[in-house]
């Protein structure tokens, strides 16, 4: 077998948890859905990791009980192979839409910002390179890679944050709640989309994390790191920016500094920090790429993962390019509108999946003993 | 071919893990590290009773019709049983041959055709013999300096250890030269090597394993560890790897490194080549294995990790807080070199907004005659550069270092003057020329050279996004690598049982313990 997971600790699954997480956290979101109701991501989305986790331990504790390796395991034994297939290619979709989702972001930042002249196609080369060959190397080096950039990128992101400081006022955190508790609890829910992608990538490498129990301690702790830094990134952008300007503005933490000290110094940073934390997308695109292979490789029997990686790649560079490239992409758009909205339902299956296939292992064990 | 075969799909990973291993045993690891030895499998050529046909044999092995170094001297001993000695001119030494195994021969009394154990102890004077069989073991002992004595009428051979050839003696590092700390630097002699490194670690666990590599040269090598303490999945996957080298030369421990290691695309090399006794057993006292190989004034240390390459000698003989700083001016002089000339091509092509107006103006300005593009420009000035290095270090001592002078400054200020390069690019070429000095192990130096040349390229290409692809597969690369199944960045990532960050110098109180990434029996004990 050639599944290129290796074996990671405690510390690199937590930074490649963390950084996945926070990615999608602070960069993959439309801004006209957050910020609709007011200014209130800073509370709900921490709320959001947290569900997220909940589902996570649940299923930690399913693939546990059940005495499957990872979350992949867990499906096939659940039902029958074609409904394994169906969940296995439902999560395997998901995770991609979760690679695609921060990276069309940061394409789009790169292109608006950094190289106007440049057609989107030659940019994404650029970003898809790494990606493929981070995949290419594995799950260790991805932990390995994660845990090395998880201080530069803390360092970048508390040093923006500093630096918007002086522009902070609170009034701008009004108002908290906009649309009322139905719509918190929507939002809440909406999100849970945005982080669990990661939880189940976690789930799904778990038997290269030292096994279930250390896959639980990654999880909680790259959820509570996770947490935090969105709710500062949050509510830093919170504090600079209106709602109403955010429902406007493309990447708002990138544009922090770039709007209020546009003749200062340090404006000459946030296209520094931007370069960072796309190091921190390719990684976490990477992630959701190895582990979407991985949930691939496991349905199939695929003995080499690497047609796999090549495939998933391919496929969210083509999403990439679908959605930048194309003159009409509306239908694109609405489509990823609806996932983005519906997303958090794909958790159902998943978790059907895990009780059963927990029943089942627990009637076979009745079965033997008796 | 390898690339080739790592893209072969549904293939086994079978890199050599040492604290992570997926599953089963190393491949291709002998249990017990006979295949150290790394002999032929043709069978044994045994020796006849006859010391005449043995000589026939022997002269007909060496050409002695034409070859006249090897001395065959056949005599009669006291007791009157004939005898052959055969040994190397100029390998071994004569007077110990006449004195210690010549002349008791002649005066001994003792019949030791059927008691070859007589003859070893009561005859020769000698301490380290062996007795022998095998002719073909024999010839490569003589060739080695050993002398062969053959009896009448005994099918054995006694090698008795004569090495005497010239050698130069213990000097100081050249490579690797340290202001406060020992001096001394490893030699050619096998021997003496083994000595300067038991000098320094006084621990009766201390191993020194024997072998031959190379089918056709057989260079001595001598793999030494710490019986106990040194991981042993490590030391037999050393030997494992010895005994798989299929080359017929193999002079010096250079080649011996490139036929062991696990790849060659990689710049930075993922052995420590060490000059200096003191580094080598620092290593060893810490849990790695030092190959040290007959005629090669460097021992070989592995497994290591990027930590021990930026590492020098000096850090530990100065005070604390001296060698944390020096520790840390290394790392920021490696950074620069590496990425320096990249980022100035990114800012300067793509993102000139990240330049304040001064600075920009400076650039333009410096630039004003220059003929060719700015990339150009910095490609063949980091291009002089290495073309100084090399002329330097090709060049006896004091010439040497005029060409660095004459290079530096003439040069520089004449291809200003010439308008072939700009003042700002030179300024950035010799900065990261510093910075990439700042590396103490020569083989990273020069690796890293050519990365930043690459780093230049992408840069080029993409500016700081070009640049950041380069740096993040450069970073991936290196987190996947591994030095002899010791993760190559560890104890960054993986994070490993450490105190301090390796940048930082720990107290030598504190230093007591082996590291953690070397998995010691000591470790294996705690855990």
């Amino acid at each position: 077998m050639n599944l290129r997971l290796g074996c990671s600790g405690i510390k690199e699954g937590t930074a490649a948890a963390s950084i996945s997480l926070s990615t999608a956290g602070v960069f993959a979101h439309e801004a006209k859905k957050l910020y609709a109701g007011g200014n209130m991501a800073y509370y709900t989305l921490p709320a959001s990791i947290l569900i997220s986790l909940l589902i996570f331990v649940l299923l930690a504790k399913l693939i546990k009980r059940s005495g499957a390796g990872n979350l992949s395991e867990l499906i096939c034994q659940s039902a029958d192979r074609p409904t394994g297939i169906v969940i296995t290619l439902l999560l395997f979709f998901t995770l991609i839409f979760s690679a695609y989702s921060p990276l069309s972001q940061f394409l789009k930042a790169l292109h608006g910002l950094f190289f106007q002249g440049a057609s989107y196609s030659r940019i994404l080369l650029y970003i898809m390179a790494p990606v493929l060959l981070i995949c290419f190397l594995g799950f260790e080096t991805i932990a390995r890679t994660a845990k090395l950039f998880a201080v530069p990128l803390m360092i970048v992101f508390l040093s923006v944050i500093v630096s918007a400081s002086s522009d902070f006022e609170v009034y701008r955190l009004f108002p908290t709640a906009g649309g009322g508790l139905k719509s918190i609890l929507t939002q809440i829910f909406r999100e849970v989309f945005t982080f669990l992608p990661a939880m189940i990538s976690l789930l799904t490498v778990s038997d290269g994390l030292n096994g279930i129990d250390s896959a639980i301690r990654i999880g909680a702790a790259s959820c509570l790191i996770s947490a935090a830094v969105c709710a500062a990134a949050q509510l830093a952008v919170g504090l600079v920016f209106t709602y109403r300007q955010l429902n406007e503005l493309f990447m708002p933490l990138f544009r922090i500094n770039h709007l209020n000290k546009f003749e200062a110094h340090l404006m000459r940073m946030d296209k520094l920090a931007n370069i960072v934390w796309l190091n921190g997308a390719v990684l976490s695109a990477s992630f959701y790429l190895y582990s979407a292979s991985r949930l691939f490789a496991g349905a199939f029997g695929l003995r080499d993962i690497r047609p796999a990686i090549a495939a998933s790649v391919m496929l969210a560079a083509l999403m990439l390019l679908f959605e930048t490239e194309t003159v009409d992409n509306t239908q694109f758009v609405r489509m990823s509108e609806l996932v983005f909205r519906y997303g958090t339902v794909t958790a159902f299956p998943v978790l059907a999946a895990g009780i059963l296939s927990a029943v089942r292992s627990e009637r076979r064990k009745k079965c033997g003993n008796s | 071919m390898r690339i080739i075969e790592s893209l072969k799909f549904d293939m086994p990973d079978e890199r050599f893990e040492l604290l992570e291993r997926e599953s089963g045993s190393i491949p291709h690891a002998s249990a017990n590290g006979e295949e150290f030895r790394n002999e032929r499998v043709h069978g044994a050529e045994s020796i006849g009773a006859s010391i005449d046909e043995t000589e026939q044999r022997l002269r007909v092995a060496f050409h002695t019709a034409i070859n006249t170094d090897v001395i065959f001297r056949k005599f009669r001993s006291g007791s009157g049983c004939r005898v052959l000695l055969v040994y190397m001119n100029g390998m071994a030494d004569d007077s110990i041959v006449s004195r210690f195994v010549i002349a008791p021969l002649m005066q001994s009394n003792e019949r030791f055709a059927a008691d070859i154990g007589g003859l070893l102890s009561k005859v020769i004077e000698i301490a380290e013999t062996e007795v022998e069989t095998d002719l073909r073991k024999v010839k490569a002992s003589v060739m080695d300096g050993m002398t062969a004595v053959f009896i009448e009428g005994c099918c054995a051979s006694v090698l008795v250890e004569s090495r005497g050839f010239e050698k130069r003696s213990v000097s100081e590092a050249q490579n690797e030269r340290i202001v406060q700390g020992p001096k001394e630097s490893f030699t050619e002699a096998l021997r003496t090597n083994i000595t300067l490194l038991r000098r320094i670690v006084k621990t009766e666990d201390m191993i020194v394993e024997y072998g031959k590599v190379g089918r056709e040269n057989k260079t001595r090598t001598a793999l030494v560890y710490r019986a106990g303490f040194t991981d042993e999945t490590l030391i037999s996957e050393i030997k494992s790897r010895l005994a798989r080298i299929k080359t017929d030369i193999a002079i010096g421990i250079g080649i011996i490194d490139q036929l062991i290691e696990d790849d060659s695309i990689f710049p930075i090399p993922r052995t420590l080549s060490t000059e200096r006794p003191d580094r080598a057993a620092s290593h060893l006292m810490n849990g790695s294995a030092v190959l040290l190989a007959e005629g090669s004034p460097f021992a070989l240390v592995m497994p290591i990790t990027l930590a021990s390459l930026m590492n020098s000698p000096e850090d530990v003989y100065m005070r604390r807080p001296v060698g944390t700083l020096l520790r840390a001016v290394r790392y920021v002089g490696a950074a620069i070199s590496v990425i320096l000339p990249g980022y100035f091509i990114a800012l300067a092509m793509y993102h000139q907004g990240l330049i304040s107006t001064e600075v920009l103006s400076t650039i333009i300005k410096s630039r004003e005659m220059v003929f060719e593009p700015l990339p150009f420009e910095m490609l063949l000035l980091l291009f002089v550069f290495q073309l100084i290095r090399e002329a330097g270090m090709r060049v006896p001592g004091s010439i040497g270092q005029a060409i660095g002078v004459i290079g530096g400054l003439i040069l520089g200020q004449a291809a200003v003057a010439a308008n072939l390069a700009s003042t700002v690019i030179l300024i950035v070429v010799a900065l990261s020329g510093l910075g990439n000095l700042c590396i103490p192990d020569y083989s990273t130096q020069v690796g890293t050279s050519y990365l930043r040349i690459a780093f230049v390229i992408a840069a080029w290409l993409g500016g700081l996004l070009g640049l950041a692809t380069a740096l993040m597969l450069f970073i991936a690369y290196m987190a996947n690598v591994k030095s002899f199944g010791v993760p190559f960045l560890s104890p960054f990532a993986p994070k490993t049982f450490s105190r301090r960050p390796p940048f930082i110098r720990g107290r030598i109180g504190l230093r007591s313990k082996p590291a953690d990434y070397n998995n010691t029996a000591e470790e294996s004990a705690l855990e």
